[in-house]
C-alpha cells in the first residue's frame, strides 16, 4: 500500500514559516491573511466557534 | 497518478464511527450550536444533501420548533456555558430555509438566548436569500445577526440546481436578495457560501460572486462519499483531482489579485493549518469540532452533510429535554470527531499532509463497510489543493534577490 496515495512527493516545507516571519511580508493578499492569524492566535479559542463549514 | 482506489474493507466494527477512549474531562465542550428554526425549504435544489439525500427524516419533524423547544434549547445552552466557563457561544440559525419561520421569530429566539445564555452570544442566519426584504434585513440586522447566504455563483446558469418545488429557479429572487443585503446591510452580510460545481467554469463562478461585494466566501465540495460518491468521482485517471484543480484555479485568480478582494474561508484556512494555527473549519485540520444539531422537535443532532452518508447517521438518540450537552460529547459520533488523529485510519495517520488535511471532512470519508475510518472521497483533490497552497505561501515567503548596485 503506497505510504502516500497519489504522488509520494510531500507539500513543500513550509514549517520554518510562521506568522513572525512573514510579518513584513510583500505579497497582498497573504499579507491580509497573516494580519488575521495574528490577531487569533492573540486570542485563542475563538476558532472553535465557527468550526461549522453550512455557514458563514 | 494512480486512480483513486476505494478503500479496503477490513471487518466490520460494531459502530460506523471509530471508537475513542476520551476522558469527560478531555472533552471539548460544544461551542456552536446550530437551530434548525424551520424543517422545510422553499427551494428544492437538485443536489441538496438534506432533502435529495439518503436521509428522509426531516418528513417526521415539525415545521418550527414550539416555544417549549426553544425555551428548553436556550436552557441546555446556558446550562452547558456555564458548566464549562464559556465566555462566548455560536448559535447558527439553519434550515430548511430559516426564513420561513419569519425575521421576528429569528430576531425572538436570539434574544432569549443572550438573556439566557452566560456568555456573549454570537448569532447568524444561513439563508438561501430569496426571502430577504429590506425589513426582513433590517430585523435580523438589528438584533445583531449576521447573514450569510447560499449561492452557487454569480450567474443565473451557475444556479440551475438551484430551483423551487415547481422547479422555476431561485436566481431571480436570490439575486434580488443578496444585491439588497449587500446594498442595505453591509455590516451584517456575512458572505456567500458556494457549492463547487465541475461543469462551471471556475474562475468565472468566483468573479461572479465578487459582483455581490461579500466579505467572505467558501467553496465546499458536494457531500458525497465512498459509497455515494459526489459528481464527477471516482475520478479518471487522466483527471484523478477534477475537484483539487478546479479549487486550486480559484486560488490561483484569489492568490494573484493586488489586494484581498475577498476572504476564501478554505484557501485561508489551509494556509492557517500550514502555519500552525488553529484552524476554524470542519474540513480541514486535526481540532475538535465542536458543534451540534438542535432539530425543531428538541432532538439533539450531529451536524446535517453526515445524513448524507446513511438514514439516521446524524442522529444521536438525545434531545433538549432530557439530555444535556454534556452527554451529547460521550457520543460515539460526537466523540469520534474530537478525536484528531485517533479516528483516522492508517493511511491517513502514515501520510505527510494529515495535519492539514486532518483526513478531510467527516462526512466524505464514509464506506457502508468499515464506516467513517477512511481516506476522504476527496483525498486526490485535497491534496492537490494543499500542496498548490503550500508551494505558493513558501515562494510568498521567499524574499527576492537584491539586485546588485553599481
Amino acid at each position: 500500500m503506497e505510504a502516500e496515495p497519489h504522488g509520494g512527493a510531500s507539500a513543500p516545507d513550509v514549517l520554518g514559516l510562521d506568522l513572525e516571519t512573514l510579518r513584513t511580508v510583500e505579497h497582498p493578499v497573504l499579507a491580509a491573511l497573516v494580519s488575521d492569524l495574528r490577531e487569533r492566535v492573540a486570542a485563542p479559542g475563538g476558532e472553535a466557534l465557527w468550526g461549522f463549514d453550512n455557514s458563514m | 497518478m494512480a486512480q483513486q482506489r476505494q478503500p479496503t474493507a477490513p471487518s466490520a466494527e460494531p459502530t460506523p464511527h471509530v471508537a475513542v477512549q476520551q476522558q469527560p474531562e478531555r472533552r471539548e465542550p460544544i461551542r456552536q450550536f446550530i437551530l434548525k428554526t424551520h424543517s422545510r425549504c422553499n427551494l428544492a435544489c437538485t443536489y441538496c444533501y438534506l432533502y435529495a439525500g439518503q436521509d428522509a427524516g426531516w418528513r417526521d419533524r415539525p415545521r418550527t420548533a414550539a416555544p417549549e423547544v426553544a425555551r428548553a434549547t436556550a436552557h441546555r445552552i446556558a446550562e452547558h456555558a456555564a458548566a464549562h466557563g464559556l465566555r462566548e457561544v455560536a448559535v447558527v440559525l439553519h434550515g430548511g430555509e430559516p426564513l420561513l419561520a419569519g425575521a421576528d421569530r429569528l430576531a425572538a429566539d436570539v434574544e432569549r438566548l443572550r438573556r439566557t445564555v452566560p456568555s456573549t452570544v454570537h448569532a447568524a442566519v444561513q439563508t438561501n436569500a430569496t426571502l430577504l426584504t429590506a425589513d426582513r434585513i433590517a430585523r435580523l440586522r438589528d438584533a445583531r445577526i449576521r447573514i450569510g447566504v447560499s449561492l452557487d455563483g454569480g450567474r443565473p446558469a451557475h444556479n440551475t440546481a438551484r430551483v423551487d418545488h415547481a422547479g422555476r429557479p431561485a436566481w431571480p429572487a436570490a439575486a434580488a436578495g443578496l444585491r439588497l443585503l449587500a446594498r442595505t446591510a453591509p455590516e451584517a452580510y456575512a458572505g456567500v457560501l458556494c457549492v463547487a460545481d465541475l461543469r462551471h467554469d471556475p474562475v468565472a463562478v468566483y468573479e461572479s460572486l465578487l459582483d455581490f461585494a461579500p466579505p467572505a466566501i467558501d467553496l465546499l465540495l458536494p457531500h458525497g462519499n465512498w459509497t455515494t460518491p459526489p459528481p464527477g468521482l471516482p475520478a479518471p485517471p487522466t483527471d484523478p483531482a477534477p475537484y483539487g484543480r478546479w479549487l486550486t484555479a480559484v486560488f490561483d485568480r484569489w492568490w494573484a489579485a493586488d489586494r484581498r478582494e475577498t476572504r476564501v474561508r478554505l484557501f485561508e484556512e489551509c494556509i492557517a493549518l500550514l502555519l500552525g494555527v488553529p484552524a476554524a473549519t470542519e474540513r480541514l485540520g486535526l481540532q475538535p469540532f465542536t458543534a451540534v444539531v438542535v432539530e425543531t422537535d428538541g432532538s439533539i443532532e450531529q451536524v446535517d452533510s453526515l445524513k448524507s452518508a446513511y438514514e439516521g447517521a446524524a442522529a444521536t438518540g438525545m434531545d433538549v429535554f432530557h439530555h444535556s450537552f454534556d452527554q451529547v460529547l460521550a457520543h460515539p459520533g460526537v466523540a469520534a470527531r474530537q478525536a484528531g488523529l485517533a479516528a483516522l485510519g492508517a493511511e491517513c495517520r502514515a501520510c505527510t499532509l494529515v495535519e492539514v488535511c486532518g483526513g478531510g471532512h467527516y462526512a466524505h470519508r464514509y464506506l457502508a463497510a468499515t464506516g467513517f475510518r477512511n481516506r476522504s472521497v476527496y483525498c486526490a483533490d485535497l491534496t492537490h489543493l494543499i500542496r498548490h497552497i503550500s508551494a505558493h505561501l513558501s515562494t510568498a515567503a521567499t524574499p527576492l534577490p537584491r539586485q546588485a548596485t553599481q
